[in-house]
């Protein structure tokens, strides 16, 4: 990870249980490298690469999130935001939360 | 039939109208019309987080208040497990605590947090930072509470619980929960199993510290998944008890589900605009293969349909509110696993998917060379009744002398005896236990009594003759 100045400062929450595929670390302060435009699409394949720690198919399907994961940019449903299409922001937080668990 | 889908069958082409997801640039509330959308329910109604918020508290109220079954004088034992739909449901009656007087909820509250960490494969310290997390967050919300282990509902002695300040773990039955669970073959029968122990604990321990009711924190989704296995588990009989609001199955217990009506979806946003986190435990099938059980499959098949198909739970809910059987009357002969009337009952005219299932095993246990004809599921009755008539020959009590009824350990019992006094779908669950020590201590009593009280009626109406 770039740590410039320049880079793409955001912020990567995991919640509902997702952690567990991420170590059990809920929050990740991030500086993506400034070499392109930075989609939610795009920012899911970097967290892929760089943060996820094992099971992929539980994340991810496809190019998108597994059903069962809610995303959320701001507090905002990120369906509203045109999904993965959606441009991060300096300064986005990103939610992710599984709703897998009832009870 | 269900308005969400009514336009859908004009076409006669599609069932369910396929979610299109709505890019909307600054989606605005639906319901203020003002403050820009931050979440989107049924795939199309978007609201803000204050205006969300308020439709929460406002659906909960009326889940708890239209049946009017909960009182003022009520004591209710809430369920809290950590997950969304408990932790939601206790922030909701917190705040309902303090509303204005005429709104207020009046009612005896106490929570109960039940440690199946044994089961789940957690580690002590796993266990005891979860509990620890459990206990801080109810006296947060100002809940007085206790703390019990799953392994309490299969002992015959009263449950034992302790207070959250005393934060204590008792491990001390885990392995005879593990053992039971281990006896049982495949991950069906043990999350079947599971969920049966868990609610008769809920019950005894209700009783122990004077509930009269007990809040279960189920949600739309949970009990949408709920009603499609239980039917294929063989629980189809069970469905407006073990997914209605209301359980009444113990008469003097109910088990009440006011989360019902908040999909996981929800759950999770009413949990995040109010700071509140849930206390994550693995579960017996965490991470495990979607194909492990047919829960766990269930499970997939609902939340993957529902992406694209948003009506998906509220129909499956729906439409499971709607069906009921009229199971067998003899509510004073329940199952004494789950509680339910007994389904089994055969009567002699009747064609019952039991003696297809008897058929298949007595078929499979003869070998490839037989043939066979309608007569041989006769023969199987027959030999039932014969072995029926053997039992009662030998049983202890026909030897009608020193009162050996009263000592009723001394009742000889067989694995057949148990099974007589199960429903359908609790039989499945034992299917390849088959043994008399692997099942639970409080199974094994319950039955022995019960056939004590038959023998000692059978006994009496031989001198009423
Ligand atoms: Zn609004
Ligand atoms: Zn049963």
């Amino acid at each position: 990870m770039s740590s410039g100045d320049d880079g793409l400062h955001v912020i990567i929450e995991f919640g509902g249980g997702a952690e567990l595929l991420f170590d059990k670390q809920k929050r990740h302060v991030v500086n993506l490298p400034a070499d392109r435009e930075w989609t939610l699409k795009l920012l899911l394949f970097w967290i892929r690469d760089n943060l996820l720690k094992e099971r992929p198919e539980l994340f991810l399907q496809g190019d998108t999130v597994r059903p069962g994961i809610l995303v959320l940019v701001n507090d905002a449903d990120w369906e509203l935001l045109g999904q993965g299409e959606y441009r991060l922001q300096k300064g986005d937080t990103i939610l992710f939360i599984s709703t897998l668990h009832g009870g | 039939m269900c308005s969400v889908n009514d336009d859908g069958y004009e076409d006669g082409e599609q069932f369910m109208p396929k979610t299109e997801i709505a890019v909307t640039e600054a989606a605005i509330c639906k319901k203020c019309a003002n403050n820009k959308g931050n979440v989107i329910l049924r795939g199309k109604d978007v609201y803000c987080k204050v205006c969300f918020l308020a439709s929460s508290t406002h659906k909960f109220r009326a889940t708890l208040g239209k049946s009017k079954i909960v009182r003022p004088t009520d004591s209710i034992l809430i369920a809290h497990s950590g997950k969304a739909g408990s932790t939601a449901l206790l922030h909701l009656i917190k705040a309902g605590m303090h509303e204005s007087v005429h709104k207020r909820l009046i009612f005896k509250t106490t929570v109960l947090h039940i440690d199946e960490g044994a089961v789940n494969g957690e580690t002590l310290e796993e266990r005891k930072s979860r509990i620890n997390a459990i206990c801080e967050q109810t006296q947060n919300l100002e809940f007085q509470g206790y703390i019990t282990s799953l392994d309490q509902s299969i002992s015959e002695s009263e449950p034992n619980i302790h207070t959250m300040e005393s934060l204590e773990i008792c491990s001390h039955g885990d392995k005879m929960l593990t053992d039971l669970l281990n006896t049982l073959s495949n991950y069906t029968t043990k999350q079947e199993l599971l969920h049966k122990l868990r609610q008769r604990l809920f019950v005894l321990v209700a009783k122990k510290l004077g509930c009269n009711k007990v809040f279960v924190g189920d949600n739309a989704t949970d009990l949408a998944i709920r009603i499609l296995s239980n039917i294929s588990v063989g629980r189809g009989a069970h469905l407006p008890f073990d997914v209605g609001f209301i359980d009444n199955r113990c008469p003097d217990i109910m088990i009440l589900r006011p989360m019902r009506d908040f999909t996981r979806k929800e759950l999770v946003y009413y949990l995040n605009f109010n700071n509140l986190q849930i206390i994550h435990s693995p579960e017996l099938t965490t991470k495990k293969d979607q194909y492990v059980s047919i829960q766990k499959l269930t499970e997939k098949f609902v939340t993957d349909l529902d992406l694209n198909f948003c009506g998906t739970v509220s129909t499956v809910l729906r439409t499971g509110d709607k069906l009921y059987t009229e199971v067998g009357n003899n509510s004073d002969n329940p199952c004494i696993l789950c509680n339910m009337p007994l389904d089994t009952t055969v009567f002699d005219t009747e064609i019952s998917a039991i003696q297809a299932t008897m058929f298949s095993r007595f078929v499979s246990l003869q070998g490839p060379q037989r043939k066979y004809n309608t007569n041989d599921v006769s023969k199987i009755k027959i030999n039932e009744q014969n072995e029926e008539n053997r039992r009662k020959n030998d049983n202890c009590c026909s030897c009608n002398d020193t009162g050996c009824c009263s000592s009723n350990k001394s009742v000889k019992l067989s694995y057949k005896d148990v099974e007589k006094y199960l429903c359908y779908g609790c039989r499945l669950i034992f299917q390849d236990a088959n043994s008399l020590n692997m099942l639970p201590p409080f199974m094994v009593n319950a039955v022995r009594d019960k056939m004590c009280l038959e023998n000692m009626r059978q006994e009496i109406s031989e001198f009423l003759l």
